[in-house]
């Protein structure tokens, strides 16, 4: 399929000549009688206008009239998919999309996050929700032209119209400081704001066309997630989105549903943290304009890949990269889009867990530049690798041995027997997922992952020092912590998890026992994340759960009112971490647990109706009880954010003040104590 | 004290406490071995036993001397096999290598101070006071690493809790001689040994072979039982309400508990929430038309969970103990005093409720304080342990 052609070939041709090939190709595989419609594509010129220009109507190009709506396209439709409305432009939407591959999935991703669709040849807007004009693609970022000019003869060509720049030996451009486009002066008009957009952007579009139309089993509205209606951080909820890599078999109806159901929500606890949609990290060049540009997010198949859908960023190179690779990549393009597209006709294939494209999962995959098996593959470190020495600790959900790997390492093994064993190693990838990305002073590195077929660690930095459990409830009474020392732990306690927050990653299991302090002055926080009933549900006992000590005292009322027999998991929220932190403010405070010499029943009763464990140990100023008490809030709308707790935290006093007496005194305050 | 102050000037003491009664006597326990005798037949003289009690305590009493508390040590036992999981331990039947005496060890993990913990041993050194027929006797207890071991008799029909698994429920009089040795057991809990059993439900009801039922895994160590309270939730409560509620304990609430273990013991369910007309109809196989709750009521509103049908959260179960209508018998299936006898047990308010003497007066009571019933008791426990597979 490969033409063969000198780099220097204009793009345009090649994509005309793709996508006449990819037209074929699709037509006869899924043999559909639709393809005929787009045997004419339109000219990069067209296709660039359509990216970068609002259309609200169809009078885009005259010439490519003749792609019009196909019937299948109704099909997409009746799905019923909202895209995002106008208000989330600005909200960082995008994930990866979903590469031009087989599934069904991820064409419906790619409509649906993209926010607004252009009407580009498909006759009816889709209905956004906002009933706005449908737009596919909406590419905004403008050129940062320059105008040069040149006394020589050179072979540029301008990138719009495909004509030599210029005329015997003046040239005389403008050239895009960013993408580095050469455009006639009477050009760039017509350019409109598509710095960046590349050819293979728009090659990926024209697939995309492709394959809308020609697409018959939908498979199912496997991608139907509710997009969060108001997602900030202080509103709070965090969501769980069930995505179809934590779900297995996404097909089944109880994985879609319409937008604005919450029962939908907090179906899959597994994932310790609450995915987001967050932006992609792509650096560019140069800073983004205010208006925050949609930046479609295509998926090319790397060159490497052969058959999976790899994913790797699109947003490579700024234009000029038009030669060799791209045939390279086109070509591999090609094949590996025949053979994707036998794949698609077969029918919805969910069982890639790796590779499901699911926009609202932060997914290894989206890290830059890696197939999701790398990104693994990246993370692990084999057993062999690690030196192990003793054994640190044991807790309820597994032991902490200490390790050599290139330094001294605590690896602390999971316990996955709660789950049957095929599955262990895909639940504890799940669980290990997000860790990666979680990088803050105050937080015990994640080295990575080390397995094989029983145990399952996980290896951080060894945390020096004690843990605060054991300073403030084992230690002798003489180190008592100073109000100085307690309100600096408390801060960085504070600022790591605000920093977790913002990562959408729940703690959940904020104790005393994960925090350690290392010379008396620096915290380090561990084991994020991998609280879960269902861990807890092993050993089976009759009757009772078996949970780590003064766990009960650490839940929120929401949560406490959730524990049941069957131990369904818990729907750990951002506020739930604020009541944890309330409970080591008490101990720090206290040197002692709340609710001390209470049966669990009672504690359970008692927190669930909003009773407040009694605080007569604490004996505190007034702005000290009083942050005790916002944490603990039975509402969890009402209790601060940490960056709020931080603030109030920050204004404690640090030393006691010194005062003189209020009798006259000989000697000051000072030369006395 | 802050060593400013002078110690004692004027001489005073205090009564000694139960943990410096437990160290002299451990002190003095070789010399004191005919006196403690005395003592204990004095006990025994004072609960008015009748004759086969008499004689088997004092066996009991023989095989205890044998052991002294330097033989229990981790190394002298071998573990014969696990009897259950309780709150915080797991229970063994384990075999003391040199005496040959079978026993149960119940294990319990616990990471506190060492301080803590010789506090909690001497505590459980009162156990070796407690010498009735009514409570399951104690070899002794020691530590090893972090783990707390508790030597009890070992009782083969184990606890009713697993007798209720095998056999569904029980019957009316088998019931009411359980609740004879339970009354007669928290009686003398609370008149000698002068604790409160504060866990009193069908699990910590031990029954042999000899038709014995004793009480086990009474709150008498106050230390341990705070130790072990945080690192579990239960997920069935036999709590009064105004416990849950946060009023003080009282032997009422342990009445309370008592009460509740007697529904589920007749009716082989735990009885929250309320147990439906039809359930019963279902139980006792008897047309629906025909159960008459105790309490007049019409029908019991089925509780409609309001997370999930399948089980109530631990909250809920809670919420409606405290909120809810107490739990009652069908009328008809029991006999009158039997309902009678349960329901002054499950009085709400605690006030309303029987107390131990009231329960011992009652008639229900008093028929089942004959001790003889030709065997049948025991019978059943044999049957019990056979379809265990033996134990």
């Amino acid at each position: 399929m490969h033409t063969g052609e000198a780099p220097t070939t204009s793009t345009s041709l090649n994509i005309h000549t793709r996508c006449k090939e990819l037209t074929k190709k699709a037509g006869s595989s899924s043999g559909h009688a639709s393809c005929d419609s787009l045997n004419s594509v339109p000219s990069f010129e067209t296709l660039v206008r359509i990216c970068t220009t609002e259309i609200p109507q169809l009078e885009v190009e005259e010439e490519d009239n003749r792609i019009k709506r196909l019937p299948s396209h109704e099909s997409v439709e009746k799905l019923g998919f909202d895209s995002v409305p106008m208000e989330r432009r600005n909200m960082q939407t995008l994930s990866p999309a979903s590469p031009v591959v087989a599934k069904s999935a991820p064409t419906l991703n790619m409509h649906r996050q993209i926010p607004h669709s252009s009407s580009m040849q498909f006759g009816n807007p889709r209905s956004p929700r906002a009933n706005a004009p449908g737009r596919l693609f909406h590419h905004a970022i403008p050129h940062v032209w320059q105008r040069r000019s040149t006394w020589r003869i050179s072979d540029n060509t301008c990138s719009l119209c495909r004509r030599p720049l210029g005329s015997g030996f003046l040239h005389s451009y403008e050239k895009c400081r960013s993408c580095r486009w050469k455009v006639h002066t009477h050009c760039k008009p017509r350019v409109g704001d598509s710095c960046g957009l590349t050819a293979e952007h728009l090659r990926a579009v024209l697939e995309e066309m492709i394959l809308q139309n020609n697409q018959d089993s939908w498979g199912g509205p496997q991608s139907a997630l509710p997009l969060p209606l108001s997602r900030s951080l202080h509103s709070g909820s965090a969501f769980e989105y069930p995505d179809t890599n934590t779900m297995g078999d996404s097909s089944s109806s109880t994985n879609s549903s319409a937008p604005s159901t919450p029962a939908m929500l907090n179906l899959n606890q597994n994932s310790p943290y609450v995915s987001t949609v967050p932006s992609r990290t792509v650096d560019r060049k140069f800073t983004f304009p205010d208006s925050v540009p949609e930046v479609p997010d295509i998926i090319l198949p790397e060159p490497s890949d052969d058959r999976t859908a790899a994913s790797s960023t699109a947003e490579s190179g700024y234009g000029q990269t038009l030669g060799p690779s791209s045939h390279q990549s086109e070509s591999t393009l090609v094949e590996s889009f025949g053979s994707q597209l036998e794949m698609s006709a077969t029918g919805s294939e969910s069982s890639r867990l790796e590779h499901t494209w699911d926009r609202n999962k932060w997914n290894m995959s989206t890290i830059r530049g890696h197939s999701a098996s790398q990104a693994w593959h990246d993370i692990s470190i084999a057993l062999s690798e690690i030196e192990f020495q003793n054994l640190i600790g044991k807790g309820r959900f597994g032991e902490v041995r200490r390790g050599s790997y290139y330094g001294e390492v605590a690896v602390k093994f999971l316990n996955m027997n709660h789950i049957e064993e095929k599955k262990r190693l895909e639940e504890f990838k799940k669980e290990v997922a997000s860790l990666k990305s979680v990088r803050h002073d105050s937080i015990a590195m994640f080295m990575g992952c080390c397995y094989d077929q029983n145990s399952f660690g996980i290896v951080t930095g060894l945390c020096k020092g004690q843990s605060l459990y054991n300073i403030l409830h084992n230690g002798t009474s003489k180190e008592r912590l100073d109000l100085f020392n307690t309100v600096q732990y408390a801060l960085q306690i504070c600022q790591a998890v605000a920093y977790l927050h913002t990562k959408k990653i729940i703690y959940r299991d904020l104790r005393s026992k994960n925090i350690f302090i290392e010379n008396k002055s620096r915290v380090q926080i561990t084991d994020i994340g991998l609280s879960s009933m269902h861990r807890m549900s092993y050993p089976p006992r009759k009757y009772v759960i078996s949970t780590p000590t003064y766990w009960i005292t650490y839940l929120a009322p929401e949560l406490i009112q959730q524990i049941a027999s069957d131990y369904r998991e818990l729907a750990y929220t951002e506020q739930t971490d604020v009541f944890s932190f309330g409970t080591i403010w008490y101990e720090l405070m206290t040197h002692s647990f709340p609710w001390r010499n209470t049966h669990p029943d009672e504690i359970v009763w008692r927190v669930g109706n909003g009773f407040k464990s009694p605080t007569t140990r604490m004996i505190a100023a007034l702005d000290v009880k009083d942050i005790l008490l916002r944490c603990w809030r039975f509402n969890p709308e009402d209790r601060p954010s940490f960056m709020e707790l931080q603030t109030q935290i920050g204004a404690l006093p640090r030393k006691r003040l010194e005062r003189s007496p209020s009798y006259p005194a000989l000697r000051s305050y000072e030369s006395v104590f | 004290m802050s060593s400013g102050k002078r110690r004692n000037p004027l001489g005073l003491s205090l009564p000694p406490t139960v943990s410096e009664q437990a160290e002299r006597e451990d002190a003095k326990e070789e010399e004191d071995v005919v006196p403690a005798r005395i003592t204990i037949d004095e006990q025994l003289m004072r609960l008015g036993l009748t004759e086969p009690q008499k004689q088997r305590m004092e066996e009991w009493v023989a095989v205890k001397e044998g052991i002294a508390e330097s033989d229990l040590s981790e190394d002298f036992f071998e573990t014969l096999g696990e009897l259950g999981h309780g709150n915080g331990g797991v229970v063994n039947k384990v075999r003391h290598k040199q005496r040959g005496i079978i026993m149960a060890r119940k294990l319990v993990h616990l990471e506190v101070k060492p301080s803590v913990r010789t506090q909690i041993l001497k505590e459980l050194a009162v156990l070796h006071k407690c010498n009735s027929p009514f409570i399951v006797g104690f070899y002794g207890a020691f530590v090893d690493n972090n783990d707390i071991s508790i030597c009890m008799e070992y009782m083969n029909g184990l606890s009713l809790d697993i007798v209720l698994q095998r056999m569904g429920r029980l019957q009316e009089n088998f019931v009411g001689r359980v609740s004879v040795a339970v009354v007669r057991g928290l009686t003398y809990l609370k008149d000698e040994i002068k604790i409160l059993h504060r866990d009193v439900k069908p699990s910590n009801m031990l029954v042999n072979t000899a038709g014995e039922i004793k009480l086990c895994d009474f709150g008498v160590s106050g230390v341990l039982v705070d130790s072990m309270a945080n690192s579990f939730v239960g997920t069935r409560s036999y709590m009064a309400p105004e416990r849950l509620t946060g009023s003080q304990y009282s032997i009422l609430s342990d009445i309370w508990s008592f009460g509740l273990s007697l529904i589920e013991l007749l009716v082989g369910k735990y009885p929250v929430p309320a147990i439906t007309k039809k359930e019963f109809a279902n139980i006792f196989q008897v047309p629906e038309g025909e159960i008459v709750l105790a309490d007049e009521r019409s029908e019991v509103p089925t509780y409609q969970s309001s997370t999930s049908p399948a089980s109530m959260a631990i909250f809920e179960m809670l919420d409606y103990i405290v909120n809810g209508p107490a739990p009652t018998l069908p009328r008809n299936i029991f006999t009158d005093e039997c309902v009678d006898f349960v329901s002054k047990c499950l009085k709400k308010v605690p006030v309303e409720r029987a107390n131990l003497k009231t329960l011992a007066a009652h008639p229900f009571f008093q028929r089942y304080t004959q001790f003889d019933d030709n065997g049948e008791f025991a019978a059943f426990v044999a049957k019990t342990v056979q379809i265990g597979g033996g134990n």
